[in-house]
Formats: C-alpha cells, structure tokens, sequence
C-alpha cells in the first residue's frame, strides 16, 4: 500500500525506459550515448520537454557515431532492437505530459505489478538479450495502448508494413557487400514516401521554446 | 520552429549520418521516430464540446467564479487548456485538465470583470495531445456570446476613496491652515503630503533623511465657509447634498473655532450670513449651527418636477420661455446673482471655503471663481452627487446615466483643479479624517 502511494506511474515509465536504455546500450557496447541518460531523466522529471528533445537528438546521433549496422540484411536484430525499441521508450516517456493522476501515486495495484514486472525483466534481460527486446517492446506497446489512438496504431502499422515489404522487395538491389550508405538512402527514400503520405495533413503544432529557468533564450 | 521540426530535422540528420558513414543504424532509428510521428499524429484527432455558465450580473473589479463543462467527445485522452477571449481590461486564470475518452469534465475558474456592458465570448479550448506535439483550438460561434453587465462596485469605490482620502485631507487641510508666513517655525520628517519646495535640503544632506521646513502659521486671516443650499443641494430623498453640507459644515467651523471664521449661506431666494467673529470659540460655533437650519425645498418649487398630464405637449420654445420666467415669477434669482450676493460683503482678504454643488451652474461658478481667486485664497469642496445617490433605485438604465453623468464631472472637476483647488467629496468623507487628524481635539 505505502508502495502505492509513495511510487508515481509516469516516474516509474521515466525510470524504466532510462534504465532499458541503459541496459539496452551496454548490450550493444554503447558508452558515449549512456552519459546523457542522467540529464535526459532529470528533464523528463521537470518536463522540460524543449530541452529534452535537444538532449535526445544529440543522444541519437551518438547512437548512430557508436554502433555500426553495415549491412542490413546481415545485422544481428536482438543487439538493434536492445537499442531502438529503448530508444522510442525514452523519446515517449520525455514527451508524455504529467497529469494531476499520474502525480498523485498508483491507483490500481496491477499497475504497480505490471511496472514492477517489466523493470524485473529489464535486469534479466541484461543476461538474456531476447528477454531484454521482449520486455522492452511489451513495455512500449504497454504505454502507447494508453492512448488509444487506433488510427494512430493504424497509420503505424501501415507505414512499418510498407517500409518492411520495400526492404523485403528491394533485397535483390540491395543486399551488396559495402551498400550501407545505399541502404540507408533506400530506407530514407522509402520512409520519407510513407511519412508524406500521413504527414500532408495540416496540424496546429506546439512552438519549440528552449528556455532556462524563467527566462527565455530561444 | 515548432516542436515536431526539431525532430524531423533529427530524422534527416540521422539519414544523412548514415548516408556519409554507410551505416544503416542510423536509417532504421530515423525510420522509427518518423514511424512515431506518424503515430503520434494520426492519432491526435480531438473534439470537444464545452458550455460556460457565468453571471449576467457582476460587479467591477470582483473575482467572479465561472464553471466551464468541457467534453471530450474523441477516442485520445488530451490536455485541455482553457483560454478566455475577454473584453479588454478583464482578467482571467487560465485553467488546465486532462480529459479521459469521452470524459465530462467540470472546471471552476475566477474572471476580475471591469465595468460596463459587454459581450462575452465562449472561451477558446486547446486540446493538446499528451506529448505536447500538436494541438486544436476549439471555440463556438459568436452567435453563442452572451451580454453580460458589470456594475460599479460600490465597496471598491468607497476602499479606494478610503485610501486617497488621507492625502487629500492633507492637501486640504494645508490649504485651510495654510496661511503661512515665510518665519520658520521649525524643522521635521517628510510626511506624505508635504510640499516639495519645503525640503530642507541642507538638512536632508546632513541627516540622511528628507527634512522640511515648518512655517509659523497665519491665524489672524479670517476664513469664511460659503455653503450653496440651493435647488442642486437639496435633490436626492434619502441622502441629500445638503443634509452632508451642513454636516460639514459644523465640523468645519469646529474645526476652525480658533480662527475668525463666518459663514455665508446662500440659495435661490436670498442669503444669511455670520460675520467672522473678532472672538474665537465655541460660541462663533453656535451661531453658525444657527444659521444651519435650512428648511426644505419650497412648494412652489416641486410643482416644476411634477409630470404633466398626459396629451398635453409644448412646444419647444415655450418650454425655453416657461423656464426663463418661472424663477422670477417664483421669486427666485439665478445661481450666479445668488452667489454674487453671497460674496459681495466680504472683507478684502480671506480665505474662502466654498461647499457646492458644481454639476447645475458650472459656467458660472467657474466665471465667479475665476474673479474671486484674484483676491483670495480659495478652497472648493464638492458633493459628488453620484455618491449620494440611492443604491436601491439603481437600475441599469440610471446606472448608465450615473456613469456618464460621472464622466462629465470628471472633465468639469479637472478644468476647477485648474482655477482653485477642489475636492470631491461622499457622504462619509471629512468627517472621520477630521477626527483621525486630532483636528477636532
């Protein structure tokens, strides 16, 4: 009960996907990338969201200096997924907004099961990488059925199928020793396709204001 | 730049970076945010509905509660933001909450209204999505505006009168004591109120606070108080003018019982008059309550304001002749022969404490006031009729006139500041500040 009470659920979705990440990155040899994790998580807690997203690009680009995927047909898929699926874990959890509930404690104790479960297979998942990507996808699909946005879980699916049968298609094309760099142009060609086809739709988008404090700098 | 861009400029960074270092990781975590974002906004597709309640009655510069009921009518659980589109002047919280899918919420938030009538628009609801990205405005038609009324507030007024009060009680009590001679008396503290040009700055230098200079006061000067009790004074049933003239008038002679003070009194049928006393005391005051006891308004004199009977129209001009001769065949004077009278003994030199009404007979007053400053030194008060008038026959239609009848004086008290100092006086005014001041000890 005091567990209950005293454990807040969206610190707790922070905590967890700072520490996949950090799992996540030591399973693929990360070390750089793991240095932002601190500042990323205290800015999560402030929900300083303007400066988390600064902190999270600067996190991603690290990934994509430290780990190399030379081939994509060849890649090892546990060791990229320990370190994608981590990576829209914390991108979602420093973005979510805290509301009046979340601040207020668990209300239901399955919840308080389900967040102790996940971070338990987090740790386990450190010596069974499998266990790791399983538990960290079951965490994120966890925290995005919140939202029950089904044309959103649609939109996703669509984009993530396309994008996959492109790969799946174009194998023949690209699966050639040193074609990185082509790869990686089909997948953005590819994804910038898809992201056009559900992105042309006018939205009010909220302003970037990077500020320190009280004053404001951007 | 907007939050979204900050991210997408991220993707393209990420497949640049893999592009110039043939590596395909950055790529797919690219493709994984931009698969994200596609979630994030299809998924955000928000409607909301909301009703506000408010009062269509509220008072000036009051916190009024209002109660917002806001639906989602969407799948998404969102932020919800409230922002007022208020009148200029109006002042409003800026509540937020989270609504759960097809969640009715009800939220209580304060509105500080200022006065006048306005038409309120429904508040803009923001419906932002939990991760901040993106949002959609929501607000009704302006067919669903409402009018609402805000009334002076009556306690306000009298708080702020309150607080001006004693400063203006010292300004008008310097200039009733003010007959100075240029001897210095002695010196002390700056108190609110004192006059700039009597800093010592000597002493300021040398003692490191603000020190001004006392000067011996005149007290053979005689003071006269002229009190109008004319037509003007005496409107109003339960609180007349008048009635607080006489009222002020007594504390003043009190007040100056140790001076050489008369009083003039003067209304539309003739005027009464006690000379300045070459002895001081109590009993100067005495005579002057005697004079006090003025009578109430003439018959003759109502039989203006009655209606008239139903059918019966004058024309215009007949009405203007009507209005011209009626005061003489009543035995009545004008305003200004009256005060004119009113003044005309009066000794070379004094200093003159005017109590009148200034809304009816402005142009003259002001022509007579111009005239007698080149003599005397002169002080006016006034009752702000607006202060004395009934709160329980107020309706919105007399409000409307008591408003612009209040900007009219506002201009009328201003252009008197500028030929003898005058100040606008309620039905409590003066007579507590005398007593706070020990002025009546």
């Amino acid at each position: 009960m005091i567990a209950l009470i005293s454990f807040k659920p969206l610190w707790v979705f922070r905590g967890q996907a700072v520490i996949a990440a950090a799992i996540g990155g030591l399973i693929a040899g990360l070390k750089l990338p793991l240095l932002l994790l601190l500042p990323m998580f205290v800015l999560g807690i402030r929900n300083n969201k303007d400066l988390f997203l600064l902190l999270f690009s600067v996190y991603a680009l690290a990934i994509g200096y430290e780990l190399e995927v030379s081939n994509l047909y060849e890649l090892d898929l546990v060791k990229v997924l320990s370190v994608l699926i981590p990576t829209l874990l914390l991108l979602d959890a420093g973005l979510k907004s805290e509301s009046e509930e979340e601040t207020r404690g668990f209300t239901h104790a399955h919840e308080l099961l389900i967040a102790s479960g996940v971070t338990i297979a987090f740790v386990i998942g450190w010596f069974v990488s499998v266990v790791f990507v399983a538990a960290v996808f079951g965490a994120l699909i966890y925290e995005l059925s919140g939202d029950k946005a089904r044309r959103g879980v649609f939109a996703a699916l669509i984009s993530s199928s396309l994008l996959l049968a492109a790969l799946v298609l174009g194998q023949g094309l690209l699966n050639l020793e040193g074609g990185g760099a082509t790869q990686a142009i089909f997948i953005a060609a590819v994804s910038t396709i898809i992201a056009l086809m559900f992105l042309w739709r006018k939205r009010d988008r909220t302003e970037f204001k990077l500020y320190i404090r009280s004053g404001f700098i951007l | 730049m907007k939050r979204e861009d900050i991210l997408l400029t991220l993707v393209l960074l990420l497949f640049v970076q893999g592009y110039l270092f043939r590596n395909v990781l950055p790529a797919l975590l690219a493709s994984a945010i931009l698969i994200y974002l596609i979630y994030l906004r299809a998924g955000f597709s928000p409607r909301i509905v909301s009703e506000r309640e408010i009062s269509r009655k509220l008072k000036d510069g009051e916190r009024v509660k209002t109660k917002l009921r806001v639906k989602n009518l969407s799948n998404n659980r969102l932020k919800i933001e409230v922002l007022e589109n208020l009148p200029a002047g109006f002042k409003a919280e800026r509540p937020s909450l989270f609504l759960d899918a097809h969640e009715e919420k009800e939220v209580e938030y304060f509105i500080t209204p200022v006065r006048g009538i306005f038409r309120l628009k429904e508040p803009m609801i923001r419906a932002k999505d939990l991760r901040g990205l993106y949002y959609e405005d929501f607000m009704r038609d302006s067919e669903s505006a409402i009018e609402i009324e805000v009334y002076p507030n009556l306690d306000r007024i009298r708080e702020e009168t309150e607080a001006g009060k004693a400063l203006r009680f010292k300004e008008a009590y310097q200039s009733l004591f003010g007959l100075q001679t240029p001897e210095l008396d002695s010196l002390r503290e700056f108190q609110p109120g004192d006059e700039r040009r009597h800093i010592d700055w000597k002493a300021t230098t040398r003692l490191g606070e603000l020190i001004v200079r006392d000067f011996l006061k005149e007290r053979e000067g005689d003071v006269y108080i002229v009190l109008d009790a004319g037509k003007e004074m005496r409107k109003g049933i339960k609180n007349s003018k008048i009635d607080f003239a006489t009222t002020l008038t007594l504390q003043l002679a009190y007040a100056l019982r140790n001076y050489r003070a008369g009083l003039i009194v003067y209304d539309d049928y003739g005027v009464k008059r006690v000379e300045a006393a070459r002895t001081r005391g109590i009993e100067q005051v005495e005579k002057m309550a005697a004079q006090l006891k003025i009578g109430s308004i003439p018959a003759n004199l109502m039989g203006i304001k009655s209606p008239m009977p139903v059918g019966i129209k004058i024309k215009e001009e007949s009405r203007k002749f009507i209005k011209k001769i009626l005061p003489a065949i009543k035995g009545r004077r004008s305003y200004a022969t009256g005060l004119i009278e009113a003044i005309s003994s009066l000794p070379s030199t004094a200093f003159l404490i005017f109590i009148s009404d200034i809304t009816a007979n402005t142009s003259e007053l002001i022509k007579i006031l111009l005239e007698l400053r080149k003599r005397y030194k002169i002080l006016l008060l006034t009752p702000n009729p607006i202060l004395f008038y009934d709160e329980a026959r107020l309706d919105r239609e007399k409000l409307i006139w008591l408003y612009e009848r209040y900007k009219e004086r506002e201009e009328v008290i201003k252009k008197l500041n500028g030929i003898v100092r005058t100040l606008d006086l309620g039905p409590s005014d003066l007579l507590e500040t005398i007593r706070s001041r020990g002025v009546l000890e």
